[in-house]
């Protein structure tokens, strides 16, 4: 929002286009994660974040 | 600068996408990794090959985003180099490591490292970087026993990243542009002549662009509330080293 935001200010189109690129990455790093939480649920038939505690130092 | 210029300046990078697309395709359609890892061997060494052949050329290519000059030309060397040895120490692996989207994975982390490394504005500053993270989650989550791992670096990377880019956007606001040339010339005319407001927001901007980073390699201090610090080793030998452990 602040790029839009600062690019309508100065009437420059760049931070709009950043924008974009972001909404793109932001939306293939969602589905990566959404693939790890399918591949964890898989492997221990939960995604409970209580029962994960497999890395508790 | 011409744009069949610039195409040529990228050869290499657009040898090893290609061979990081091809090695996933002849991954997926196979399914055995073995025979696909000759695919990124071959990209690399034809990426080698071209990034000498490019040497020299030094200039801003595609309208200010690409930087290129001969400290950059040895990087790219050295990484494809690294990134070679890399893969070809990792087909040593055990068989319930190697999986066949491996070989393709890891040559779009060499990729984004490429790009990290010739960027000159905040666009393909932060395409390298999300080029960078998004296959090292993917890497050490092909590993089961990793999951809960790959699911933390993630979540630390996703942080990382909203801290980058909303220190980015300020920096923005303050110099209005997002090309480090141009930044770097506002900085220096915001810091001796312009008001206390805007140098303080810029200042704001460029310290959270300083505490994203940090936290997104979980630096000090910010490995204290970063990834799990007994098991951040592991984490880095799956996404650098892929050693087996």
């Amino acid at each position: 929002m602040n790029f839009v935001a600062f690019s309508r200010y100065f009437s420059d189109v760049e931070g709009q286009v950043f924008v974009f690129f972001v909404l793109t990455v932001a939306a293939a790093e969602s589905a990566i994660g959404l693939a790890i939480l399918v591949v964890l649920f898989r492997n221990r038939r939960t995604v409970d974040a209580d029962d994960l505690n497999a890395l508790n130092g | 600068m011409s744009f069949e210029m610039s195409l040529m300046i990228v050869a290499p990078q657009m040898v090893v996408l290609g061979g990081a697309c091809f090695a996933l395709i002849v991954g997926g359609a196979f399914n055995s990794s073995l025979s696909s890892v000759k695919v990124p061997l071959v990209s690399l060494v034809a990426a080698i090959l071209l990034s000498i052949l490019n040497l020299g050329e030094d200039g801003v290519f595609f309208n200010g985003h690409l930087y290129k000059d001969d400290a950059r030309d040895a990087i790219n060397v050295l990484v494809y180099s690294v990134g070679l040895i890399w893969i070809l120490y990792s087909s040593e692996l055990s068989e319930s490591d190697l999986k066949a989207e491996l070989w393709g994975l890891k040559l779009f982390l060499i990729l984004g490292i490429i790009v990290t490394v010739g960027a000159a504005s905040f666009v393909t500053a932060f395409m390298g970087l999300e080029l960078i993270a998004l296959p090292m989650y993917t890497i050490t989550a092909l590993n089961s026993v990793r999951v809960k791992s790959a699911i933390e670096c993630l979540i630390n990377g996703l942080i990382g990243m909203s801290v980058i880019l909303y220190g980015m956007s300020f920096v923005y606001g303050v110099t209005g542009s997002i090309y480090f040339s141009q930044v770097y010339e506002q900085i220096n005319f915001v810091m001796v002549d312009s008001s206390v407001r805007s140098q303080l927001t810029l200042l704001f901007g460029l310290v959270m662009v300083g505490i994203g980073l940090s936290f997104k390699i979980s630096s000090l201090p910010f490995n204290l509330v970063s990834v799990s610090r007994k098991y951040l080793p592991i984490l880095i030998q799956d996404g650098y080293i892929s050693k087996e452990n």
